[in-house]
């Protein structure tokens, strides 16, 4: 799993002991973390963990009950103009002006963030071509299919070249494909960002994030590398084996291998699937296939099982909370 | 001054783009247009007196606060419904410049709905010239009027602002401004309740029936002026007071 990207090391996001109650519901309780150039960070949370709400706060909607942000050094409430021309962010629930046609809502949104005559036109067709829309340039965005909103959305969070990118849910309404444009758009847009950036779609974080906070009931549950967070909440190691032959000794010889701590098998008819449970970081590997060599079993399959951040997520987001780090 | 124009021009192209507000101004002029008609023939043989043909009944005015209460639905309670409110507050703007560039939006679109009056007592003189009347016309009146109709829509839009940006949904807000604007005009009916002279004084102070009476008679008072201005000012304070609270107080 790849490393925190860092290019200048410049803490762009800030949080600080942020709080934020809504009446007597606390959605974000002394949360404190930060995300630096060239990083991109996922969030992640089941609903109404407080993901949304400290984008909201970052980007400057909504402001903290107690504790500071800032972005690119600008506190998000008594700089709150320079945080925002600083802040590319694309809320959950994006909503846009449906009488607008794409071309003239991204102008409309560049010259909103600041851009004037050609560098503005320049720019809003640099990111037609980036989010690939120039073939709905004139489309009406009331026309448009939920996808095509998100592109837009994320085209209107581009436009200005923000160094932070805060970006809720992205991938929402897109399909595959397009999900793998929005990955290529991040990677190549955060290589000089800090980038921040919630989502569902955990293989998808995964796949982009260099590092992932695991939120739950307003609190931090996790900080880590997606690779460390997996390693760290692996409680065994788990091989798959399919084999036939003399299964019963090759069960048999399994369970007396030092480690092992459970093996349950599939019965099928000549291909059997074994399920072999061992302790965390044990190698047994080897073992295993010189067992099944001396039983006299031929196997067609024989495979580690590579845990994901979603069993991680799970664990640590279970009703029964177990805080960590 | 940018950004507000930007901000501007968009909230006349939220207005100009919807159907809804050419119907609306469709019925606007030609219920005015009606109403004009009908008092200029029942006035016939009466002294001639266009300002207070056109500003005088009380349904011209009831349209005026019906075309209020219609446009300021479209202020603030529909960005908050589609959620283009969380897009706009993110943008680097200030909320002054949301609120001014709402309220200019709405102004704009009640000076389009009101230019055609300009016509119809232009259009009577024409006919009265035309028939050999003596036209008569006394423009100071007429010029007046429209002064007070102009700072009276100021008042009743900053009213309109107001209560989209504190009330929720967009009919609560039709409401709202609907009974808050319609009080302004018969507040000062009130007074038959009391023989306290402050009291009355105040009422007839507040109330814009008996200062437009008088503009339309061609006396300018600097007092209603002066009340309307500030009353304006007050209105769009209190809802970029209220954008902050929105943001405050936001549940989800």
């Amino acid at each position: 799993m790849a490393e925190p990207e860092t290019n200048g090391n410049e803490k762009l996001i800030v949080v600080d002991r942020l709080t934020r109650r809504y009446g007597r519901v606390t959605a974000v309780d002394d949360v404190s973390f930060d995300v630096r150039a060239g990083e991109i960070v996922g969030l992640l949370g089941p609903n109404g963990a407080g993901k949304s709400t400290i984008m909201r706060v970052l980007s400057g909607y909504l402001p903290p009950t107690r504790g500071k942000a800032s972005i690119a050094g600008w506190d998000v409430v008594t700089d709150s103009l320079n945080a925002r021309r600083a802040l590319g962010y694309l809320p959950e629930q994006f909503a846009l002006y449906r009488d607008m046609r794409v071309y003239d809502y991204l102008k409309y949104r560049a010259r909103l963030k600041g851009l004037r005559g050609r560098k503005c036109r320049n720019r809003v067709v640099e990111m037609l071509t980036v989010c690939n829309l120039e073939q709905t340039a004139d489309h009406c965005i009331g026309a448009l299919s939920r996808g095509y909103w998100q592109r837009v959305g994320l085209a209107d969070t581009l436009i200005h070249d923000p160094p932070v990118l805060i970006l809720d849910e992205p991938g929402l309404g897109l399909d595959p494909n397009q999900l793998g444009q929005l990955r290529r758009i991040l990677t190549e847009s955060g290589a000089h960002r800090a980038v921040l950036f919630s989502s569902h779609g955990l293989a998808e974080i995964e796949r982009i994030c260099g590092r992932v906070l695991i939120m739950n009931n307003g609190r931090i549950v996790a900080v880590d590398t997606p690779g460390r967070l997996i390693e760290r909440w692996r409680g065994y190691t788990r091989f798959m084996v399919e084999a036939s032959g003399d299964i019963s000794a090759f069960l048999q010889a399994c369970r007396q291998i030092k480690n092992v701590a459970t093996v349950t098998v599939e019965t099928g008819d000549p291909w059997n699937r074994l399920r072999i449970e061992a302790d965390k970081d044990a190698d047994i590997g080897s073992k295993l296939f010189e067992q099944a060599v001396r039983t006299g079993c031929v196997l067609r399959e024989f495979r580690r099982e590579q845990d994901h951040l979603d069993e991680v997520f799970a664990a640590m987001t279970a009703p029964v909370n177990q805080e960590v780090g | 001054m940018r950004t507000f124009l930007i901000l501007w021009a968009r909230e006349l192209g939220v207005f100009f783009h919807a159907a809804a507000t050419y119907i609306m101004l469709a019925v606007f002029t030609a219920v005015t247009g009606l109403v004009f008609w009908k008092v200029t023939e029942e006035s016939i043989g009466a002294p001639f007196d266009p300002a207070v043909l056109l500003f005088g009944p009380v349904y011209f005015w009831l349209m005026i606060v019906i075309l209020t209460a219609v446009m300021a639905m479209r202020l603030f309670a529909e960005d908050r419904r589609t959620g283009i409110l969380e897009t706009v507050l993110t943008a680097p703007v200030t909320d002054w410049q949301i609120v001014l560039a709402k309220y200019a939006g709405a102004m704009t679109v009640f000076a389009v709905a009101c230019l055609p009056l300009v016509g119809y007592p232009l259009l009577l003189a024409a006919l009265r010239r035309a028939t050999g009347s003596p036209t008569g016309m006394q423009w100071a009146p007429l010029i007046t009027g429209f002064l007070a109709l102009f700072l009276c829509g100021a008042v009743l839009n900053g009213i309109g602002i107001l209560c989209a940006s504190i009330l929720k949904g967009p009919v609560a807000t039709v409401i709202g401004v609907f009974v808050a604007c319609s009080l302004l005009f018969v507040i000062d009916q009130a007074a038959v309740v009391t023989e306290n002279m402050h009291a009355i004084q105040t009422l007839n102070a507040i109330s814009l029936t008996p200062a437009i009476r008088d503009f339309t008679r061609g006396i300018v008072d600097t007092r209603p002026i002066v009340l309307w201005i500030s009353t304006t000012a007050f209105c769009l304070f209190a809802a970029q007071r209220a954008l902050l609270l929105h943001r405050a107080t936001r549940r989800y």
